[in-house]
């Protein structure tokens, strides 16, 4: 015991500084997914739930279950193989220059970020969907229809709020796997992130850099989870009194 | 209706009839066996060894190497054929011991209850609350790199899941009387759980399996590409990808060939899933028997409640009830009985116009009388409406056959014009829970709550009242 990480096997180099170097190129990779995940699976959700059944529902719905069931690597390969080698529009390998952050070469991001995107964005959005379509046929949103408010209100106000509470949770859980996903895009596209860190001592049997990094993973999973939970009691307030 | 279940609500699976989607389920079995054949036989077909270096790296596709080569130069095409096996018979092992052993552990938790089943419980929430690559790295790196890590470590990631699963069905079925009546007449936990409890938890089983396989496959492959399963001259799906990106410009089919496969094997078993266990579908009520109008007996002048030639199936097409006839006059009680599963409930409802969207109610005619009628569905006895209030009393016939039905609890009270619904969550479940005193279930429309003797005239459906 002597309060921090220990030192690396491979290279001697305290473990604390490793991934001082790398944390904050996953965070703005972890960021960066959340922030196009969490509007997209919304709004796609909000879109297809309120088209329950339809064919645009339809179209959505079955996408996400096609994307859902691919895993991370085959998606980034076949996106690396289109946008990269294909139309050659985005790098192929994320690795910012010398001395530079990803924040300065914004488009080493984009594809590791669509990766990691992918399958959490179905799972949510299917869950948003649904939440959205019991929403849609409660009382309360009838009443308002009937009584005149605009759709696109009726929408934002009446549906959206009672639909979300359910896929809160997910969206939590999807932190965890936006944390695993990670080590899938990071490594494929050579991001030199927390989790390239992982995935290269976990080769290497690097025990005390593991030890650190899944601690760290862990623990960011398990606040997402709490804080998942106080944002469902904020959202549904009578929750908990009612059962 | 009140319908609880652990599954979103239907609307989350676009509602497909029945057959499109078997003709899909069978589509999707063909095309998982030609994958399947191609992993397990791929091997003996293989043109060239692994592991020789036929000609330039990234070479593109000629009639001696029709993929082309990868970044040592071996034929593409041969480690596609040969890359297949140890994937899929890994991912099989692994979803075997994880069935069986979350069977175990999930009948376990469940029949013991207590601190079996607390111990089990948090040691699965832990395993659940570790993002699943990461628990994988941490058991690579203890166990070092090859087969038996990553399927010891993808059975540790799949097992949590599949023991939850099973406990919460088995505590369904545990609640069953079935289950009471075996436990009262001494037989062993053995046989309890064996004979009462597995055969009724196949069907979950086979399903979870199948969602297992997914995830087996998943984990496995994606093992293989983070470089934790077999390591560089053996060929392999997930790690072919992670070897040959870096020629992706010069020959993408290295890279795309064994991703595709990846794709069209975990495709297919996912709808091949989805046509074997449809989840529960809305039971609708269709058109009235055409042919038999003419022959079809007149409603009874005066009744309360005359139902003719009443038809229900489900969506998938299976007739759950066919051809039912009967009158309920005023003050008079009908009690329908039968083996479980026969649709006793189904016809309750029907005939309360309590069944799905699309119910014809030409079928069903309603007197004029303003008088009430209640039904029950399933046990729920309890307050139904105040001038009902006692009819459940008055039910108990002493020829009852005892049956076990288990669809949820349901009470549904309704007026001949008009009827209500009982208000959806606070409504029945809390007030309407209790079963009568011998445990038995059953299913009874009364009309008025005085319970004259009714003649057993015409219909077999009909009970005379004690």
């Amino acid at each position: 015991m002597r309060g921090d990480f220990g030192a690396s096997y491979a290279n001697g180099r305290p473990v604390g500084e490793l991934i001082a170097d790398r944390f904050g190129n996953s965070l703005v990779l972890g960021l960066g997914a959340l922030t196009v995940l969490v509007p997209l699976s919304v709004g796609f959700g909000l879109w297809a739930g309120l088209r329950a059944g339809r064919r645009g529902d339809r179209v959505v719905s079955g996408t996400a279950l096609g994307l859902a069931a691919v895993p991370e690597f085959v998606t980034g390969a076949v996106l690396m193989a289109v946008f990269a080698a294909g139309l050659g529009w985005l790098p192929a390998v994320s690795l910012p220059g010398a001395g530079q952050g990803p924040l300065d070469e914004p488009s080493v991001l984009v594809l590791p970020v669509l990766t990691l995107v992918s399958v959490s964005l179905a799972q949510n959005l299917r869950l948003v969907r649904a939440g959205v379509a019991e929403a849609a046929r409660s009382p309360a949103v009838v009443a308002a229809r009937l009584n005149g408010v605009p759709e696109l209100r009726v929408a934002v106000r009446y549906v959206l709020p009672a639909g979300l509470g359910p896929a809160v949770p997910v969206l939590a859980r999807s932190v965890a796997y936006l944390l695993g996903g990670a080590l899938v895009a990071e490594s494929l596209f050579g991001y030199p992130g927390l989790a390239a860190l992982l995935v290269d001592a976990t080769a290497g049997r690097d025990v005390p850099v593991v030890q650190a990094v899944a601690l760290l993973g862990a623990a960011v999973a398990v606040a997402a989870n709490l804080a998942a939970d106080f944002a469902v009691h904020l959202l549904e307030p009578v929750r908990g009194h009612t059962r | 209706m009140t319908l609880v279940s652990e599954r979103p609500p239907s609307t989350t699976v676009p509602r497909v009839d029945g057959p499109p989607r078997r003709r899909r389920g069978r589509l999707a079995l063909a095309v998982l066996m030609l994958v399947g054949a191609v992993a397990l036989l791929g091997p003996l077909f293989a043109p060239h060894a692994v592991t020789d270096a036929v000609d330039i790296p990234y070479a593109p596709g000629s009639a001696e190497v029709p993929l082309g080569t990868d970044r040592l130069g071996s034929d593409v095409l041969s480690r596609v054929l040969s890359g297949g096996r140890s994937l899929l018979l890994t991912s099989l092992a692994v979803t075997a011991a994880v069935c069986v052993l979350g069977a175990l552990l999930g009948m376990l938790a469940a029949w013991r209850r207590g601190w079996t089943d607390t111990l089990i419980l948090r040691l699965a929430d832990v395993l659940l609350g570790l993002p699943a690559f990461l628990l994988l790295s941490v058991v690579v790196v203890a166990t070092g790199r090859g087969t038996a890590g990553v399927a010891l470590a993808s059975g540790l990631v799949l097992l949590p899941e599949s023991v939850r699963v099973v406990r919460a069905a088995t505590l369904r079925i545990l609640a069953q009387d079935y289950v009471e009546v075996a436990v009262a007449r001494g037989e062993r936990t053995v046989s309890v759980l064996g004979r009462e409890v597995l055969p009724n938890l196949l069907p979950v089983l086979a399903a979870d399996a199948g969602v297992r396989f997914l995830g087996a496959v998943t984990v496995v492959a994606t093992a293989a590409f983070l470089g934790y399963g077999a390591q560089p001259p053996a060929a392999d799906w997930g790690l072919m990808v992670l070897e040959n990106r870096d020629g992706l410009t010069l020959q993408p089919l290295a890279v795309l060939v064994p991703a595709a496969l990846l794709l069209v094997l975990l495709l297919s078993v996912n709808l091949l899933l989805d046509a074997a266990f449809p989840g529960p579908q809305p039971i609708t009520a269709r058109r009235r028997l055409g042919p038999a109008a003419d022959v079809e007996t007149p409603a009874t002048p005066g009744s309360l409640l005359s139902v003719r030639g009443l038809r229900v199936e489900s969506d998938s097409g299976h007739r759950v009830l066919e051809d039912v006839d009967l009158d309920l006059a005023p003050g008079e009680l009908l009690a329908v009985v039968g083996e479980s599963g026969s649709g006793k409930t189904t016809l309750v409802l029907a005939a309360l116009g309590h069944v799905g969207p699309g119910c014809d109610r030409r079928a069903v005619t309603y007197g004029s009388t303003a008088a009430a009628c209640c039904g029950w569905a399933s046990g729920g006895f309890g307050r139904c409406a105040p001038r009902c209030a006692d009819t459940s009393r008055r039910t108990r016939a002493p020829h009852w056959h005892p049956t076990f039905a288990s669809m949820p609890r349901s009470r549904r009270c309704c007026g001949p014009a008009g009827y209500r619904r009982s208000s959806g969550r606070n409504g029945p479940s809390g007030r309407c829970g209790s079963r009568d005193s011998t445990g038995r279930r059953r299913s009874s429309i009364a009309g008025r709550t005085s319970c004259r003797a009714a003649s057993g005239s015409g219909s077999r459906w009909r009970w005379p009242c004690p």
